[in-house]
């Protein structure tokens, strides 16, 4: 039977492609990360070798001598982990008796093990995997009727396991295996003979590994953690009913591990959690380069033993549970409650919908019928709650309270001679403070002294950034000037976290709706029968395409809302009038004015929806499979705002720095 | 019937499960009227800036910040590590910045003067802005424990964007902390300072912390100092500085001391003994078992050092008020530690000086009489002994004994710094004699390198 799916597998030109796009993918993305070093770089991290090989000897002697520090510190109430721990520790590298250190600074392998965006191509292979080889059976009906059979449920479910297993060790493997070669061809791997703590990121590695094997063990074990994220995706596809169950709960557990891995250290309190995390343990600098003991019962067990244990034993627990409910299930699908107040709610709408239109039938079966309005709900949630982030702040740092009282008082249309009086007077009030704060200095009132002194510090520097924009806008009589807060302005224009959650949250939701109203039907091969008639295709497409637009227009504005609100707190119409030169937070050598701009930035931004829009509707035409093209275009998506959120930048700061 | 039976029982079981759990199983902890080491706020570590806590003591030794790390200092062994039990760590001799980050000893300061340490229940807490490891503009601190055997280090609490935690203690349970904010109103800008409690717990968020004092939004300049607790009592200073205009010649400003009780949760002001012109304020208070004592000050007379002025007892319901102590120079440095009450007079052997720059510095009055008298009072304020404490400019002013009774001194020297130690033992049968403070332990610079970044 292995072979059977092996072979099923192997036949299937569309799983075939997916997984060379997944693998091309991982390329395009070393490629991306690789940057071109200046020799300076090189020359300073040749010297730190230099100064790490004169130190590690010492790093390595001076183990005991740490170590006996620390039990002379220890006392009868000191847990007896701390003791073992110390002994197990000094142990484990008393192993490393001579390390071979290269002289030589090896930045391929450096680059290396620093590349950890690899799990990302192995959890959307994972879910190609769960597609082609149950999925797409159970859609089609096939599953159903081989679940009828007495004997042979389990073996079949087994026997599909083993085949992802299979598929998800030899796709890590490969995917490893070309990491490798791209960054030995790029930036050379050095010596591989010499010990892997010849890099300071291995530097507390207590195996006495050479480096090409440090990289083999790499690999081994990401294949196992790659297995062990299939069989978590397999498990969510046997177990849960209808595609947005799977989507959602494989999702929330790899969102779960993503989420731990980024807030837990080994150095916490929940140290276990952190050691068995896929994301955590997947890293090579953590798996190799970091030595630490998890205390099980007062017994220090090493974390890579207990990542190891941990994840196999979720590998076959998994395995087994879900092989027993696929056993013991007849049918799967749930005809419960839910589905009651469903077939009453659409009993009393019945009415309502009782439409000719076709893109209301087509909008009420996305919605409705898939269940689809749970992500535009989600989204709505979300920017509910963005909506704070993009207000303009009462106080932020020093001096930027005072800038908006007086900007509170000079905002609107630029009069040089009121705004003169009024500066004036605002430095008249500062020189005043600063001879106030020196009479209490005088004085030697102390208290009195401190506060005014703050108080100074406060205005001074709100004093001196507004002096500089009325200098600015001085010397542009030519233009039309006004004031405008551009501290608020700026906070607006600067909250790139908040712009790439919207982007990718909008973006995605956007992509399984478009999927959804695209492969559905084709993945059914309802299309099949809708093709046959005369002359409805024409208008079904048409339906469908004007869902598309609307959904789109619709979750643009939505998405865009929270920032448009944060505009029109900062800005008043009028003042989008300003031209961009006559700012001083951004200096921008352009008359355009800054209601042109924005003009521009949400253009570019529905271009973008739009674009995203397009090329998921023609990859689910193409692939006719809604879950391969909302997994595959959801991945793109999540990786290009992963990207900006770690360049700190976002579609209006790229467009702002182009300018 | 039956399978309902059984799902309505489970339910119940588990919205019961939830409820203990949610409410840490309905137990408040019993804190007791007495000092508890383990959960108290450890208030005789009163020092000139006593906002500036580098030591806290576990009852065995010893919690110290020194320039980025946390060391352990075992009175009983003299021993001296940092706080981190694993023996694969350089710790302060490490020099990758990447590596010394996963010293749980270490603690990553930028702002290095305002940060302090405090012991609280088997854990040594600190916080830290966050405002240079954050991309986007923060003024969010996070709250940071480790471990007292340097086992583990967890962030465990940060406050929202907006909050900058400048004061803080832990107290029977709950994080006070003060954070600064400005509020504009018109034309016009405010300080508004609030002091925030949250719960310690696994859970904490900012969103649970509840204001418990915030300063009326009309004054130029709030501040708070002094931060205390004992018991049940939470006491702190808030100075105004009132919101004044270019007519007025010199602002005025105004300074209160303020008493909540953490049971009834309500906040008085310690009023200022009667018979005083408004020139005198409260400039101090301490905690003595069952009654407060108060430092008064008269800014009518603040270049006289030695003005005196008698210190007060009043009781925790603020009744009772009577003179303790009379004719006690106004710049005493006052600290109690148990059933005592330690007068010092280091702050009487400086002058203040304006600097170049325009600032206020202290500098020893008369460098020939370096040490400081200390006296210590028992509680019904009879003189139990007097010791000179040998300073100079490197042991700074006497900075009070531990709740353990223990003096510490950090001296830092060329190649490493030590560490000198007394009890409260060792001094209270002396007669005003100068007093020898033992060398107890040293830590050597070595591969200690400068924080960069």
């Amino acid at each position: 039977m292995i072979v059977g799916e092996l072979r099923k597998a192997w036949r299937d030109k569309v799983f075939l492609v997916m997984m060379a796009t997944v693998l091309a993918a991982n390329i395009v993305c070393i490629l991306y990360h690789i940057e071109n070093k200046s020799a300076y770089y090189y020359e300073v991290r040749q010297q730190a070798q230099q100064q790490y090989i004169e130190t590690y000897r010492t790093y390595l002697d001076e183990m005991e001598q740490r170590g006996q520090e620390l039990m002379a510190n220890f006392d009868e109430d000191t847990p007896v982990f701390l003791r073992r721990n110390v002994e197990k520790t000094e142990r484990d590298y008393s192993r490393l008796s001579r390390p071979w250190i290269d002289a030589k600074y090896n930045v391929g392998m450096e680059e290396y093990a620093q590349y950890t965006y690899g799990i990302f191509f192995c959890t959307v292979f994972a879910f190609v995997c769960l597609e082609y080889l149950y999925l797409k059976e159970q859609r089609t009906g096939r599953m159903a009727i081989l679940r009828t059979t007495r004997n042979g449920r389990r073996k079949m479910l087994l026997s599909k396991w083993c085949v992802l297993l299979l598929l998800m060790a030899g796709f890590t493997a490969a995917q490893e295996m070309m990491t490798v070669c791209c960054y030995g061809v790029v930036d050379s791997l050095g010596n591989l003979s010499s010990s892997v703590q010849s890099l300071p990121l291995f530097r507390d590695c207590p195996h006495a590994y050479t480096l090409w094997q440090g990289i083999a063990v790499t690999v081994l074990h990401r294949m196992v953690l790659a297995m062990v994220i299939g069989s978590v995706v397999f498990f969510c596809g046997v177990v849960c009913d209808g595609m947005l169950a799977v989507w959602i709960t494989s999702c929330a557990w790899l969102a779960a591990q993503y989420f731990f891995a980024a807030n837990l250290t080994v150095n916490g309190s929940f140290d276990f959690l952190c050691c068995i995390n896929v994301f955590h343990s997947w890293d090579m600098k953590n798996y190799i380069g970091m030595y630490h003991n998890i205390n099980l019962m007062g017994i220090p067990v090493e974390k890579n033993d207990m990542s190891l244990t941990v994840n196999l034993a979720l590998l076959f627990g998994t395995m087994a549970v879900s092989t027993w409910l696929f056993a013991v299930r007849y049918q799967t699908g749930n005809s419960k409650r839910a589905f009651r107040l469903l077939t009453w709610l659409r009993g009393q709408l019945s009415y309502l919908l009782h439409v000719q239109s076709l893109f209301v039938n087509e909008l009420y079966k996305l919605l409705l019928q898939q269940n689809k309005w749970v992500l535009p709900a989600a989204l709505a949630l979300v920017i509910g709650g963005s909506v704070t982030a993009y207000m303009p702040r009462d106080y932020g740092f020093e001096g930027e309270a005072v800038y908006h009282m007086y900007l509170a008082n000079l905002k609107g249309r630029f009069n040089a001679e009121k705004s003169q009086t009024y500066i004036e007077q605002a430095g008249h009030a500062v020189a005043l403070l600063e001879q106030q704060m020196n009479e209490a200095n005088e004085a030697g009132d102390k208290g009195l002294a401190t506060q005014l002194m703050f108080e100074l510090w406060d205005k001074e520097a709100g004093y001196q950034r507004l002096t500089v924009q009325y200098e600015k806008l001085l010397a542009h009589p030519e233009a039309k000037r006004y004031w405008i807060d551009e501290m608020n302005l700026s906070c607006v224009i600067k909250r790139f976290d908040r712009d790439v959650l919207l982007f990718m949250m909008s973006a995605i939701v956007l992509i399984m709706l478009t999927s959804g109203l695209m492969a559905s039907d084709q993945d059914k091969q309802i299309a099949d029968l809708v093709n046959t008639t005369r002359s409805g295709r024409e208008k079904l497409m048409w339906a469908k395409r004007k869902c598309i637009i609307f959904l789109t227009v619709i979750l643009f504005f939505l998405a865009q809302l929270p920032s448009w609100i944060g505009y029109a707190q900062v800005l008043d119409l009028a003042c989008g009038g300003q031209q961009l030169n006559l700012l001083v937070e951004w200096q921008i050598d352009s008359s355009m004015t800054i209601l042109q701009l924005l003009v521009i930035i949400y253009t570019v931004k529905l271009l973008m929806d739009t674009g995203i829009v397009m090329l998921t509707a023609l990859m689910a035409r193409r692939t006719k499979n809604e879950f391969v093209t909302s997994v595959f275009m959801s991945t793109v998506v999540i990786v290009a705002g992963l990207v900006m959120y770690f360049c700190h930048t976002s579609v209006t700061l790229l467009v702002m720095r182009i300018l | 019937m039956k399978k309902q039976v059984v799902k309505t029982i489970a339910a119940l079981l588990l919205a019961v499960v939830m409820t203990a759990l949610g409410s840490g199983c309905g137990h408040r902890r019993d804190y007791g009227m007495e000092f508890n080491l383990a959960t108290d706020c450890q208030y005789s570590y009163v020092t000139d800036h006593d906002y500036w806590k580098k030591i806290q003591s576990d009852g065995e030794g010893q919690y110290l910040m020194q320039e980025n790390f946390i060391y352990y200092y075992n009175t009983a062994k003299k021993t001296l590590v940092p706080l981190c039990s694993k023996p694969n760590c350089l710790h302060d001799k490490e020099t990758d910045n990447d590596k010394r980050a996963e010293c749980n000893a270490f603690c990553d300061k930028f702002n290095m003067e305002l940060s302090y340490l405090q012991y609280y229940d088997g854990y040594v807490y600190y916080v830290l802005s966050n405002f240079m490891r954050s991309a986007l503009p923060t003024k969010s601190c996070t709250l940071y424990r480790v471990k007292k055997d340097g086992s583990k280090k967890d962030a465990v609490f940060t406050t929202s964007n907006e909050e900058e935690v400048f004061h803080w203690l832990i107290h029977r349970g709950v994080f006070y902390y003060e954070v600064p904010g400005k509020q504009q109103n018109g034309t016009d800008v405010y300080d508004v300072s609030t002091i925030k409690a949250v719960a310690l717990s696994s859970h904490m968020s900012d969103k649970n912390g509840k204001v418990i004092f915030a300063t009326a939004p009309k004054y130029a300049a709030t501040n708070f100092s002094q931060l205390l607790a004992y018991r049940n009592y939470l006491c702190f200073e808030v100075t105004l500085v009132e919101h004044h205009d270019e007519t007025e010649e010199s602002p005025h400003i105004d300074c209160k001391q303020y008493l909540y009780n953490i049971e009834t949760e309500t906040m008085e002001e310690i009023p200022v003994p009667e018979g005083y012109s408004k020139t005198t304020l409260i400039n101090r208070v301490t905690f003595l078992k069952d009654k407060l004592i108060l430092q008064l000050f008269d800014t009518a007379h603040n270049d006289d050092k030695t003005y005196p002025l008698p210190l007060y007892s009043i009781n925790y319901d603020l009744t009772d008020e009577k003179v303790w102590l009379d004719n006690v120079p106004q710049y005493m440095w006052l600290q109690s530690c148990g059933d005592y009450v330690i007068l010092s007079d280091g702050n009487l052997h400086y002058d203040n000086i304006i600097t170049e720059e325009g600032l206020l510095n202290e500098v020893l009055k008369d460098a020939e009489q370096p040490c400081i008298n200390v006296t210590i009072y028992s509680s019904d304020a009879r003189e139990v002994s007097a010791f000179v404490y040998p300073r100079n400019e490197s042991w700074g002013k006497f900075n009070g004994f531990g709740p353990d009774g223990i003096y510490v001194e950090i001296v830092n020297g060329d190649d490493g710094w030590s560490i000198y130690h007394f009890s409260l033992d060792d001094v209270l049968n002396c007669h005003g004699e100068k007093i020898k403070i033992d060398l107890a332990a040293t830590r050597s610079y070595e591969a200690l390198q400068e924080y960069e970044d």
